[in-house]
């Protein structure tokens, strides 16, 4: 038998075999298929629901911050600082050569969008040439022939002042042929008429004193007149010690916390404290949130966010001598053939023993973090380390679970309850400092765990038993952290 | 359509669009109609691969939840059928290869396959090819299936399984040859 023929022997015969299938099979890929659906789970649980939502409004608000931060820094950037020097000097070189004065220029492009807003702004253009014409006469026509050219890094302004039309009264007849390409060259020719009656001419062949000041202010009108002045595409150039880079960070992190409470009396007698204080203990609680970073200096950042935290305390108490009386009432009917007569007998027995109280009290917070990190990062190393101090402001607080009064009874301290035992802080503010250790798994993403401490300035739960407690906790946060991008601001 | 009880007629009658309609808007009588029409055929597939009914019976259950999950993908350019046998089948290499799979690299090439008559193998059943190809180790199993039964070449074998296609023929007349040599064990017993 051929090769080929074996193969289809089998082929032929198994292809469309169908075998028989476990009974219950459908009923588990059903089941199955129930757990791994990773979409939309928090629609069917509102608790998850809320934090995914919260989640989702950070993310989507710092990420929108950062959009808009970028922006406004490649405009401050090239304007205030590289290309206007670039600009100014190129200008002073070639202003005494000829009429075809080139600028040498990094980093313009003009979007179509922006065309529009040029022609609500031209005027500043025809103010700053009509400021820096030193020799004017009257009735003449000029062409202002701006090219800027981009050839990946360098631009290029031709800048045909022999032909530079400006109108007196501050009107730009017509801005035309302006385009952008996808290799970032742009081109703008504008050619701006003049009217005989109120218009000055500049010569070209004289000599135009282009200063520094000047080539700003056309530099900040090229910016009035809305023109993106992109940042260059990410060189390879090493960092200017001056340098700040400006990094967005997102983190998420939770932590395991070991927490202390701290009372303070405000006039309740020693051994009421003495009887609720061996009545409660403090167990783990646990936080978790999401931050956002960003840096101030190089090594320095600034860090806000939201977290929840939960201070879980055991309550337990056991009331010695406790009575509870019970009642009985039997009734009895005595059939006779006069009638039934029914006997009531009433009889109580009290019974003398002890009660146990034992709930779970929770303190629940949601808190800002307002935290600056010096952070040693080193590019070139996989490891980093930062230490962290700042406050953490207490945004909302709740608590459920049980305390004691002062007749030593149980009462509820739900923040639902009405009985304002406990009543929350308005101005709960906590001291947070922090040492922390990151791996980094990619440019973007890094891991890190934090060990902190955390001690309450002011009291955050004030009893109406007259003292006021508040938590002091020992943590170690674990965590993931994403980096946004790059960006050098100079 | 309303649909409240599943059986072959009905499965025949629903056309394929309608199925694949139903299981997009997540409509689980659509799904088990799915299930019910392709599962007998899927089980052998895995049945092929798999070293035990267990295993099998994991990769089905993963095979269809793939299909129900993925099944926004199939673009309805080529045969259903055949887009969801692929999942199955990647999904029985996938737990396959959770398990170390030794692909031996001794170059087979000049390995006579002992000859049998042609009519030879026609009196064997399904189960019996099918318990043929469970006795097959890993390796050469995992080749002889993916080539003879499902037609990928060599050159795609090796792709998927990150291994040479060398290998791969190498492996093929492996498998061929110890099927051929079962084949000829199980005559002598019957005679």
């Amino acid at each position: 038998m051929k090769e080929k023929q074996f193969d289809d022997f089998f082929k032929d015969k198994l292809q469309n075999y169908s075998t028989d299938v476990p009974q219950d099979m459908w009923n588990r890929i059903v089941q199955d298929n129930r757990k791994k659906r990773p979409i939309g789970f928090w629609l069917n649980n509102p608790s998850k629901g809320i934090y995914f939502l919260i989640t989702s409004l950070l993310i989507i608000g710092g990420t929108s911050a950062w959009k808009y931060s970028s922006m406004n820094t490649s405009h401050k950037n090239i304007i205030n600082n590289n290309s206007s020097v670039n600009i100014s000097n190129s200008i002073k070189h070639n202003s005494n050569r000829s009429s075809d004065n080139s600028i040498i220029y990094s980093g313009i492009s003009i979007d179509n969008k922006q065309l529009k807003n040029m022609n609500a702004s031209k005027n500043n253009l025809s103010d700053i040439a009509t400021n820096n014409s030193n020799n004017t006469s009257k009735n003449h026509t000029s062409n202002p022939n701006i090219t800027i050219t981009s050839s990946s890094e360098i631009k290029t302004i031709g800048y045909n002042s022999s032909s530079l039309t400006i109108k007196k009264n501050n009107k730009v007849n017509n801005l035309n042929s302006l385009k952008t390409t996808e290799t970032k060259v742009s081109v703008i020719n504008s050619s701006i008429n003049s009217e005989e009656d109120n218009t000055e001419t500049i010569n070209s062949k004289q000599s135009v004193d282009l200063s520094l000041a000047t080539t700003n202010k056309i530099l900040l009108s090229l910016s009035k007149l809305n023109i993106s002045l992109k940042k260059p595409k990410q060189f390879s150039c090493p960092v200017d010690k001056n340098s700040v880079v400006r990094n967005w960070y997102i983190e998420v992190y939770g932590s395991p916390e070991y927490t202390f409470k701290s009372i303070t009396n405000q006039g309740s007698t020693g051994n009421y404290l003495q009887k609720k204080d061996s009545a409660e203990s403090m167990l783990m609680g646990y936080n978790f949130g999401v931050r956002f970073m960003r840096n101030i200096s190089n090594k320095l950042l600034f860090k806000t966010g939201l977290q929840f935290a939960q201070y879980n305390e055991n309550f337990s108490v056991k009331r010695e001598n406790q009575s509870k009386t019970t009642t009985i009432i039997i009734n009895k009917i005595i059939t006779r053939p006069q009638g039934d007569t029914v006997i009531s007998d009433t009889s109580s027995y009290t019974q003398v023993g002890y009660s146990y109280t034992h709930t779970i009290n929770q303190y629940r917070n949601i808190e800002i973090p307002l935290l600056l990190s010096y952070r040693n990062d080193n590019e070139d190393n996989n490891w980093g380390w930062s230490v962290s101090g700042g406050v953490i402001l207490d945004l909302l607080s709740w608590n459920t679970g049980n305390t004691l009064d002062t007749s030593l009874s149980v009462v509820s301290i739900n923040s639902k309850s009405n009985n304002n035992v406990y009543s929350n802080s308005a101005f709960g503010v906590s001291l947070m400092l922090a040492g922390s250790v990151e791996r980094k798994l990619n440019d973007n993403w890094a891991i890190f765990t934090e060990p902190y401490f955390r001690y309450g300035i002011s009291n955050s739960i004030i009893s109406k038993f007259r003292f006021e407690q508040k938590f002091n906790s020992l943590g170690l946060s674990f965590g993931v952290r994403y980096k946004f991008g790059n960006r050098q601001q100079y | 359509m309303k649909l409240s009880v599943t059986n072959n007629s009905l499965i025949n009658d629903i056309s394929e669009n309608e199925i694949v309609s139903g299981c997009l808007k997540g409509n689980v009588k659509y799904q088990k109609i799915l299930f019910e029409k392709y599962s007998g055929k899927f089980m052998t597939v895995c049945m092929r691969y798999a070293n035990d009914q267990m295993q099998a019976e994991d990769m089905l259950q993963e095979g269809f939840i793939r299909i129900f999950n993925h099944l926004n993908q199939f673009k309805s350019e080529g045969s259903f059928e055949g887009w969801m046998r692929r999942i199955v089948v990647n999904v029985c290499l996938k737990i396959i290869k959770n398990k170390r799979i030794n692909f031996s690299t001794d170059d087979d090439s000049g390995v006579q396959i002992p000859d049998t008559s042609t009519d030879a193998p026609s009196h064997l059943s399904e189960d019996e090819l099918l318990r043929l190809i469970k006795r097959l180790p890993t390796g050469y199993r995992i080749i002889f299936n993916l080539h003879a039964i499902e037609g990928f070449s060599h050159d795609e074998i090796g792709d998927m399984l990150k291994i040479k296609a060398s290998t791969s023929r190498s492996q093929l007349v492996k498998a061929r040859k110890m099927l051929q040599q079962q084949i000829i064990n199980l005559q002598k017993i019957a005679v």
